[in-house]
């Protein structure tokens, strides 16, 4: 059975986003940004993900509700059991 | 028979029947202007072709069986117009967040586009009602829209509520879960909100 381990939740709820969150690959970090407001001000945030092997996105059309459960605006640490 | 005159009986019977459908459509929405919402709500129910998944609804009808006999039979309905019933759903319904953006998604049908621009074609004429579906999930007795900036668009429009293409996602797991999610992080209760802000 696999695990989801929360690492963090996100400042602001993603409906209160001022930007799309986007993920960003440009640089040598991925990061998932996006755009909120803080106090009348404009604030850019993010989660950048060092040391990253390799990268893999699904739609949210295709989540299932095992994937949002627990992890809606949360990072989350999935451990998969390998039962074989 | 040659094979032309048999295709022909076949043109002719086909045609037959489309009119005979096409009349009926138009005769319940001419004589009940109230639940003028049917036609839609047989489109996204029943028309395989239109890309919506009528699972739910099957399902809704599936436990409510003596109910849609009554509705039925009092207005005169074949099986396909009780999608009416969702349409009337969302007289009542509320908001799963506090604040909305005046931009569409770039995931979403309307990519790019605004609240604005939307109502816009709304009201040109140019977009239908039924180009813009609104999901929901009834949740401890309330109605909770899924679809924010939709729905704004169409208030924005003046298309009243019962106008709008309601799709009823409460056998949807995911969309059960994505809701539960939204609420909580908007600080929100089953009850949601009716008056979101824009930004």
């Amino acid at each position: 059975m696999s695990i989801k381990k929360p690492l963090h939740t996100i400042v602001v709820p993603s409906t209160d986003f001022t930007t799309e969150a986007f993920l960003d690959c440009a640089g040598v970090e991925p990061s998932i940004l996006f755009g909120y407001e803080l106090d009348e001000m404009n604030c850019l945030g993010g989660i950048s993900f060092t040391k990253v092997s390799a990268l893999r996105k699904r739609g949210e059309r295709f989540c299932t509700p095992w994937h949002i459960e627990g992890a809606y605006d949360t990072l989350v640490e999935v451990e998969v059991a390998r039962d074989n | 028979m040659t094979i032309f005159k048999q295709l022909r009986l076949v043109c002719l019977l086909l045609l037959g029947l489309a009119w005979t459908t096409t009349l009926s459509f138009a005769s319940v929405d001419v004589q009940s202007p109230t639940i003028c919402g049917v036609s839609i709500g047989y489109d996204q129910a029943y028309a395989s072709h239109n890309g919506y998944d009528a699972a739910p609804l099957r399902a809704w009808e599936d436990e409510n069986q003596s109910a849609l006999a009554d509705t039925r039979a009092s207005f005169g309905l074949e099986p396909g117009f009780i999608a009416a019933k969702a349409a009337g759903a969302l007289d009542n319904a509320a908001f799963a967040q506090k604040t909305f953006s005046q931009t569409f998604s770039s995931g979403g049908r309307f990519a790019g586009q605004t609240i604005d621009d939307v109502a816009a074609g709304l009201r040109s004429g140019a977009m239908k009602p039924a180009d813009v579906p609104i999901e929901f999930i009834v949740r401890d007795g309330n109605s909770l829209i899924l679809n924010t900036r939709s729905a704004q668009a169409l208030q924005q429009a003046g298309i009243p509520r019962s106008a709008w293409n309601a799709i009823d996602m409460t056998g949807d797991a995911a969309a059960q879960a994505r809701l539960s999610g939204q609420l909580q992080r908007n600080g929100l209760t089953s009850q949601g909100i009716l008056n979101p802000t824009g930004r």
